[in-house]
């Protein structure tokens, strides 16, 4: 049993993973080729070997288990290779054997001898004709033999009839090659080390690059055959449109329709109320005789979505529990369907939090676990240069399209998470814009001119640079486009915004800003502390490098849109969604297959995007079949 | 490609790798590409080959012998640019 927090990545620290029961294999995925031997396999000749011989059902054979082992291991090189540029040579990296007996005696942090280890991974080179970049190299998963593709020296050896190796390894995507397929093949089994592998390498690097991160803990799970065999025997297995169902509009209810859709879609409140965490027997609510519990709705929709039923469901429960709880709601014939999801997000959070629903800084409740985030700003003052620092939570980001006029800057839109208008730079009458471009308007530094300077030694009324930062970003990231007025008579800006399918929130951390602007007047890197993080001996082996620098704990995709068509008042909303990897277009009663070209495309009101580092991603997620099969075995 | 642009090629690539910048090109250029919705479209674009001949009839390799020069045609001007300015900078200053 491994964990990402604690699991080492050095050889010599590695623990021995239990070989190995496949869960995959004993979940044949229902998209599996027909002829594989249903086994989750894309390679006849793979699937051929994994459970030759073998009378434990799910047990790996011999050679398929070796043949994963080498996998892991290059896995493991390729991953550390590729991130090489992000680790900073060790200062006390000295190689004399006396200095490194002496390190041995002061202990390394796990963290230096991670990055050490990463450091030591050679370079490796075609073994025929010494090529080391161009040629893509492949590695041999039989014997340790590497070539490049592009003088076929791995096919030959391959071909190669003396020896009867068959599979190889792409050294620098990591995928596999089968020589008999005579193409690149897939294998959930070796998915999932790859998957996990990555998780691991990508801690490591967002480690390095920010101790400051914290990082939950990610227990990789392989089931014992006992563990299995129960799944098993309580598991349905899932049909290919469980999750996908249209929610017929109850009378201008598409407010409510798209919002639900991209909930029941993001994967944490999935497996959150698919694992059963809240239903009506734990319910707090329902417990002491209340009726209304929109968390309970919630589980109820999910039975509903997954129950394997695809006619449209009608959620009048949930709209009726909405009603009771948040009477502006009830108020309005059309609904702003960000009201609504904030609502929705407030009112869960009530009904599932402990004792006192008003504290929620340090709530724990599935919605804020998954929404919430920090925002930090910094008040620098014109005249003593005193920084005044404040922390505020978020749900979600409202990011204004157009400029504000100059007047509206600096005030701040209250509750609701809403972040504040921030934007100097006019940029009226434009058609189209991108994400990325609201974000950074969002995020520019404010110039205040009235203001009260908080420093007893100054107390100055005079202007200020105000700094909006990131502190904390959530795994599940939404956004408004605010699109509507509500002052006035309710105008609608309808200037297009291209969002991106993967989005990447680096540059507007409170890390990122900081080191960028210490480069800027210093020159210089700022070198931070790692060692409050690795409890480790002193060492400067970060730097938070900020040319275009990437953290993969702040990459983000996209797996949920909210669009608005129309007027604010007369106007349909529809929804995208990915489920399994492909898009959907949710129309109240229709779910339609779509493209992703379509949805970067549509008019968005709203978007949500998961963190890509996550084991159970939007796109490639077949662990979450099997929470879903056993979910659903127990309703 | 003659032997001359080879060996030039690879004593760009060599002096990028010593400077320890090329990683940094690399990151640089999948950042951009990402961002400029390329990475999408060409995802959408190999869906289409894959979708036309059919899964079974096409090979990774075949995929890329096609994919490969409308990839690079895609690849906006403003983003060669900043790479090449980029990479003109790290052999100015090694
Ligand atoms: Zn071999
Ligand atoms: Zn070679
Ligand atoms: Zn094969
Ligand atoms: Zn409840
Ligand atoms: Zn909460
Ligand atoms: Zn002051």
């Amino acid at each position: 049993m491994s964990s990402t927090k604690e699991a080492p990545l050095a050889p010599s620290q590695r623990t021995k993973l239990p070989v190995s029961v496949s869960p995959f294999s004993l979940f044949p995925s229902p998209s599996t080729t027909p002829g594989s031997g249903g086994s989750a396999s894309g390679c006849v000749h793979l699937a051929a070997i994994k459970h030759q011989g073998v009378s434990v059902p799910g047990q790996l054979a011999r050679p398929a288990s070796l043949l994963l082992d080498k996998f892991r291991e290059y896995v493991r090189c390729i991953l550390g290779n590729n991130a090489r540029g992000h680790f900073p040579p060790l200062t006390s990296g000295h190689t004399k054997d006396t200095e490194l007996d002496d390190r041995k005696k002061r202990k390394m942090s796990q963290l230096e001898l991670d990055i050490e280890w990463v450091q030591s991974i050679p370079f490796p080179g075609c073994k025929i004709c010494g090529d080391n970049g161009f040629g893509r190299l492949h590695a041999c998963l039989h014997c340790s033999f590497i070539g490049c593709a592009k003088h076929k020296h791995m096919n030959a050896h391959l071909l190669d009839t003396t020896n009867t190796h068959c599979f190889a390894v792409d050294y620098q995507h990591a995928s596999i090659f089968c020589i008999k397929c005579n193409d690149y093949i897939w294998d959930l089994d070796f998915e999932r080390v790859l998957a996990g592998e990555r998780v691991r390498m990508d801690a490591l690097v967002s480690k390095v690059k920010d101790s400051t991160i914290k990082r939950s803990k990610n227990v990789e799970w392989t089931p014992s055959l006992e563990e299995a065999m129960k799944i098993q025997k309580y598991s349905t297995p899932t049909r290919q449109c469980s999750g996908l169902r249209g929610l017929s509009n109850m009378g201008s209810t598409c407010f409510m329709n798209v919002v639900l859709q991209c909930l029941i879609h993001n994967p944490l409140l999935r497996v959150h109320f698919l694992s059963d965490k809240h239903n009506a027997g734990l319910c707090r609510i329902k417990k002491s005789g209340g009726k209304c519990c929109m968390a309970c709705e919630m589980d109820s929709l999910f039975t509903n979505f997954y129950s394997g039923e695809t006619v449209p469901y009608s959620p009048s429960n949930f709209l009726y529990v909405t009603w009771m709880s948040n009477a502006a709601l009830a108020r309005y014939a059309q609904q702003d369907a960000h009201e609504f999801f904030i609502a929705v997000l407030n009112e869960i959070h009530s009904n599932c939090s402990q004792a006192n629903a008003k504290e929620n800084t340090n709530c724990r409740c599935i919605i804020h676990q998954t929404f919430q985030g920090y925002l930090q700003s910094d008040v620098t003052c014109s005249q003593c240069k005193n920084v005044t620092t404040a922390k505020d939570p978020y749900l979600d980001l409202s990011l204004n399209i157009k400029a504000a006029p100059p007047n509206a800057a600096g005030s701040r839109k209250k509750g609701g998470g809403g972040t504040p208008n921030l934007n100097a730079s006019s940029l009226v009458g434009e058609a189209s814009c991108t994400l990325l471009e609201c974000l950074e308007r969002n995020f520019a530094a404010e110039t205040l001119t009235h203001y009260q300077c908080g420093n007893p030694g100054c107390a100055k009324s005079s202007e200020s640079v105000k700094h909006v930062t990131i502190k904390n970003l959530p795994p599940v990231l939404a956004f408004q486009l605010k699109r509507f007025e509500h002052s006035g008579q309710g105008s609608k800006v309808d200037t297009h915004v291209q969002i991106p399918a993967e989005l990447d929130m680096t540059r507007f951390t409170t890390r990122s800003v900081q080191a960028r602007m210490e480069e800027k007047s210093t020159g210089s890197l700022k070198v931070p502390n790692l060692n409050a993080a690795s409890g480790g001996v002193s060492g400067n082996i970060s730097t938070f490098d900020t040319f275009n620098d990437s953290v993969p704990e702040f990459r983000y995709s996209l797996f949920g849109v909210v669009n608005h068509q129309g007027s604010l008042e007369t106007g349909h909303y529809t929804a995208y969604v990915k489920s399994r990897g492909d898009w959907f277009l949710f129309d109240d009663h229709t779910v339609t297959l779509a493209t992703q070209r379509d949805v970067l495309a549509s008019k968005v009101y709203m978007c949500f995007y998961v963190r890509e580092n996550f084991c159970f991603s939007p796109s490639n997620d077949p662990g979450s079949d099997i929470h879903v099969a056993a979910a659903v075995g127990k309703v | 490609m003659n032997a001359q642009t080879n060996s030039f090629k690879s004593l760009v690539d060599q002096k990028l790798v010593r400077s320890g910048e090329k990683d940094k090109v690399k990151e640089m250029l999948r950042t951009r590409l990402v961002e400029c919705g390329w990475r999408d479209e060409l995802k959408a674009l190999c869906k289409e080959v894959i979708q036309s001949k059919g899964l079974e009839h096409i090979t990774v390799e075949q995929l890329v012998l096609e994919i490969t020069p409308k990839g690079r045609a895609m690849v906006p001007d403003t983003v060669r640019a900043e790479v090449l300015q980029k990479i003109r900078k790290v052999l100015s200053d090694a």
